[in-house]
């Protein structure tokens, strides 16, 4: 809101300069900018304090910020006519939860002129239009005291009646800007006799406006349901000062002030009469609210020591009536303040009087609390660590994406959003290889080919068995592109294959130390034109990868092979978690032997090893496939497989006798089995 | 005979050590030669182990007294070879042939790197876990009560319009801020706690070099049977001098809050101008980094916690604005595009 520094005078005595002001009510809780010029200042207002709408509002804050006094306000109002209000209008409240009280004056044989310099000056300087003086002064009032009010033009309204209900469901009603609105039943109409007159505390309508023509107007200071207000406005997407207002918490005693103060400008600068007495229909009226402040929960609260007479002379300084029992203070909420319902409401108040920066920082800590709770994702940062320690580079992406791009990756069961910020972002990814992908093609783009990304996130799917009807599943995807290295003076460059996306998931498997982990071919992916997938000995996939068929990556106009991989996270933390025991070093030394088969091309390689493995038992410690050979050295169909076998037994040396025999049996079964030859 | 065997062994012991010392002067200054000395020597076959097969014959009585012997001559023998290796001219040893060019490079080793946020997220963890604080985390799709109602935030409050909310359904948002999981947690478990929520939150906002449709954040709770405004201030004063430096100072301001009371902005000197006035500050010297303030007793009604009883402070920042602030970023954006240029500064 912007408020004008010499209106504000009005109420206070300001001595300080406009920067030194906003520095004083940025410290009380209401951010303020110096606007250009220096005469306004700009204040964001936090929607608590309906209060602050409005100049006598900010200068209490001044005053009692600055520990000076609030300057004494009250209306002379003149009722110059002999008539009787109540002879020209009746009130009719039909949705008294709505519309709790609703008051009006009429002020007759008014001029429509222009306003006074000083009402224009002051409006501009708000940054409002100058309308009329009958506009401008309920305007004025409004900036100056924060009720909202609306004025008729008398003669429009029919019947000398106001109505007040709700309206009916697709009713339509033209506001006072030109607009047509079809209304529903949370909405609130003022009618007259016949017709719809105002959209309650939002807009006037068209057809009551005061104009040049108007010679009787009818002032309409009422109050209406926070709720019911901003439900109204909101069904129209239609935000106005009235309703920023009402919805926040108007003033119900207040709004008495502001009406005759409406009044007695007008009847001022237009040469009208008040007509004698307010209709004024307040058929339940808002009980009294009494609040205990106990110091000691105060001191307790804010860790501070408030004396009685800083207490005393805060809760004057803010308005607040209060008498003291037993060292306790009753306080009366304000009218003005829906925001101090409770204690610690008012004991918010204290501290922020008090000043925040006065308050003495605490440093004690209390130490280990009885349940401290496990990091979950504790072993997680260990897993990013290893991708790092690898040479990848970690990225975070949007979550949100096109719908059609996320039925790439998950045929169904995607989670949509309904008040999307645009097409683009209307969904919630089902995979991060969306995100991934987009990042590799938006580095190609850029001429960065050599790419090694991952990233660890939420993935989303419908599911019918969740309170939200979501699920969420964190995950780790990362993708290799390009060269593993840049072309380099000593050697050749090698490009990431299909067995360099193998080697980081063997890498992995060293990681986790999960023993017995194999590894399978995926059947009929939706993503992987070829890929494996990683069983732990329980048979959990721990994790898949592959490479992506072509049209997937066409999306993303990628033209290149990429490999991707998914680490399946809550069956990956097993294998993290697990408790990590050392195993004895042999102090014996090792044999090591080649072995050498020629195998039709059929018979994979997991074929021999699973043989070799066997036999070999719990002294053969490692098997390296070191040579895998096709061409004219070995028969048509065939291929050439050698081994490197390493034995040790961590009791004793082992003899050139024993592992010969265990080579022949290897011999004999692979040839038995596999039709193998030693080569 | 035993006896005569030890007798036999001890003047061997004499003989070699004598020998050794002859054959070391005779040695030329070279590997080859001291390591042949080596060999026949302390070799799997050489003297020694010669010497120390005969020991198994010496009667047990004197084998200890003669075993000690041996194995000081070993070790003379073990020290003046060592000696003689450290001291061989080097320039003898046939070395791999090295390019004089310093300025070829080395092979290629791909370094990897942890993204600015995360780095930051555990740097937070970090501080907060140094002062007991547990490490927490929950849903980022959640209905309306956990993210808004049992915060104190109704359906028609004007405060819901400061923050723009993505709808699922009618009553399920993506949420807003990773306050539903402190609701999560308080219904579970009983006080005293202390922990703090990082994640990743949305706001239905357009995307500029300022904001982003979503965000990380990290919250934090505290609740037990005195908990004061001034401890929360004492915490998050510790926690900034940790993240920003010693020379970096706070200010709490009141502010609103649905779910705290009193509500409190924090705002820390500006650590581009150091509080003198600059556009990033704009011109006032402060920067403003995070939320905060006492546990509205409505939140602890709706979780079941005595509020008369229990007392508490809660927290919530930014991860991307620490983290701008941290590394002088000057776009959000940056952090979502996974430009690795971008990425490459942070191994």
């Amino acid at each position: 809101m912007i408020v004008s520094i010499d209106w504000l005078k009005t109420f206070v005595d300001i001595t300080v300069p406009p920067e030194e002001l906003a520095d004083i009510l940025t410290n009380g809780g209401h951010e303020t900018d110096v606007l250009s010029g220096r005469t306004t200042l700009d204040i964001e207002l936090t929607p608590n304090r309906p209060d602050c709408t409005s100049h006598r509002g900010i200068a209490r804050e001044i005053a009692v910020l600055t520990g000076g006094s609030l300057k004494p306000f009250s209306v002379d109002l003149q009722e110059s006519s002999k008539e009787l209000t109540s002879n020209f209008i009746s009130i009719e409240i039909d949705a008294p939860r709505e519309c709790p009280r609703y008051a009006a004056r009429i002020v007759r044989n008014v001029n429509i002129t222009s306003s006074p310099s000083w009402i224009t000056k002051r409006l501009e300087a708000c940054g409002l239009r100058s309308i009329n003086n009958i506009v401008d002064i309920s305007n004025y009032v409004l900036f100056e005291l924060g009720h909202p009010l609306h004025t008729f033009d008398l003669s429009l309204i029919e019947r000398n009646k106001i109505v007040v209900r709700t309206a009916e469901d697709r009713e339509n009603f033209q506001t006072l800007d030109g607009e047509e609105h079809q209304l529903n039943s949370n909405h609130l109409l003022i009618c007259d006799g016949i017709k719809p007159v105002a959209l309650a505390g939002i807009m006037g309508g068209a057809n009551t406006e005061v104009t040049i023509e108007t010679t009787d107007v009818l002032i309409e200071s009422a109050y209406f349901d926070p709720v019911t207000i901003r439900k109204g406005a909101k069904a129209l997407n239609l935000s106005t000062e009235a309703s920023k207002r009402f919805e926040r918490g108007a003033d119900y005693e207040g709004l008495i002030t502001a009406l005759d103060r409406c009044a007695s400008l007008i009847a001022e600068f237009s040469g009208g009469e008040v007509l004698k007495g307010i209709v004024d229909v307040y058929p339940q009226k808002f009980p009294v609210n009494k609040v205990t402040l106990r110091k000691r929960e105060a001191i307790s609260i804010i860790g501070t020591d408030f004396s009685d007479s800083f207490i005393e002379k805060t809760l004057n300084g803010l308005d607040i009536k209060f008498s003291t029992v037993n060292g306790d203070y009753i306080c009366t909420q304000p009218t003005f303040r829906p925001d101090l319902e409770r204690e610690i409401d008012i004991i918010e108040e204290l501290a922020r009087i008090y000043g925040y920066g006065e308050i003495k920082p605490d440093v004690s800590y209390h130490g280990i609390l009885g349940n401290n709770l496990e990091d979950e994702e504790n072993p997680i940062s260990q897993l990013k660590q290893f991708f790092v320690s690898q040479g990848f580079h970690e990225v975070v992406s949007n979550s949100l994406l096109n719908e059609s791009e996320a039925k790439a990756f998950a045929i169904d069961d995607i989670v949509t959003l309904q008040n999307p910020l645009s097409q683009e972002m209307a969904v919630m990814r089902p995979s991060l290889f969306a995100g991934l992908m987009k990042t590799i093609s938006y580095n190609l783009r850029r001429g960065e080919r050599d790419l090694t990304i991952f990233e660890v996130g939420n993935t989303f799917s419908k599911s019918i068995s969740s309170l939200t009807g979501t699920a969420e599943e964190l995950e780790l995807s990362g993708i290799i592109c390009g060269n593993k290295s840049p072309k380099e003076w000593k050697g050749p460059v090698y490009e990431f294959d299909y067995f360099s996306m193998k080697g980081y998931m063997d890498a992995l498997v060293l990681f986790l130390k999960a023993e017995g982990t194999q590894f399978r071919q995926i059947k009929d992916h939706q993503i992987f034109s070829s890929g494996q997938i990683l069983l732990s000995n329980d048979g959990k996939v721990l994790a898949y990868f592959g490479v992506f068929f072509q049209s997937l990556l066409s999306i993303y106009d990628i033209t290149t092979a990429i490999y991707g991989f998914t680490v399946n996270l809550p069956n990956v933390l097993y294998w993290l978690s697990k408790p990590l025991l050392f195993q004895h070093l042999s102090i014996y030394p090792g044999i090591a032997r080649d072995l050498s088969f020629v195998i039709d091309d059929e018979i994979s390689v997991g074929e021999v090893s699973k043989i070799v493995n066997k036999i070999g038992g719990q002294i053969l410690k490692q098997l390296t496939l070191y040579d895998l050979y096709k061409g004219d050295q070995v028969e048509k169909g065939k291929k050439s497989v050698t081994f490197n076998l390493f034995f040790q037994d961590s009791k004793r040396t082992l003899t050139d006798e024993e592992i010969d025999v265990i080579l022949e049996t290897i011999i004999s079964k692979t040839s038995k089995e596999l039709n193998a030859k030693l080569r | 005979m035993v006896f005569r065997l030890a007798v036999t062994l001890t003047n061997k012991i004499t003989e070699i050590r004598t020998l050794f010392q002859s054959d070391t002067k005779s040695v030329s200054d070279s590997i080859d030669s001291i390591n042949s000395l080596k060999t026949k020597y302390l070799g799997r076959k050489g003297i020694i182990s010669g010497l120390f097969r005969q020991l198994r014959d010496v009667a047990s009585g004197d084998r200890s007294i003669t075993g000690k012997e041996l194995n000081k001559l070993k070790e003379e023998i073990t020290d003046v070879l060592q000696s003689l290796l450290s001291h061989v001219s080097r320039t003898d040893i046939q070395q791999p042939q090295i390019s004089k060019d310093i300025h070829l490079p080395g092979d290629y080793i791909r370094v990897g790197s942890l993204h600015p946020i995360e780095k930051t997220i555990q740097e937070v963890k970090r501080i907060f876990s140094s002062i007991g604080f547990s490490v927490v985390y929950g849903p980022e799709i959640d209905d309306e009560y956990h993210n808004f109602e049992a915060l104190n935030l109704p359906k028609h409050h004007p405060a819901r319009d400061m923050q723009d909310t993505f709808y699922v359904s009618k009553d399920v948002v993506l949420r807003t801020h990773t306050s539903n999981t402190q609701i999560h947690v308080m219904e579970e478990q009983e006080p005293p706690l202390r922990f703090i929520i990082p994640g990743r939150v949305y706001r239905n906002e357009a995307i500029s070099v300022r904001s982003y449709c979503l965000f990380h954040q990290v919250e934090g709770l505290y609740v037990n049977e005195h908990v004061s405004f001034a401890e929360l201030k004492g915490t998050l004063e510790y926690f900034v001098r940790n993240f920003f430096g010693d020379d970096v100072n706070a200010r709490f301001r009141p502010s609103f809050f649905p779910f705290t009371e009193p509500s409190a902005e924090m705002d820390i000197s500006c650590i581009f101008c150091r509080g003198g006035g600059c556009s990033t500050c704009k011109k006032t010297g402060w920067l403003e980094i995070l939320g905060c303030g006492m546990v509205d007793p409505a939140v602890f009604e709706k979780v079941g916690y005595d509020p008369i009883k229990w007392k508490g402070y809660a927290f919530g920042m930014g991860i991307e604005r620490l983290a701008m602030l941290k590394y002088r970023i000057d776009d959000i954006r940056l952090f979502f595009n996974g430009d690795v240029r971008f990425l490459r500064q942070f191994t």
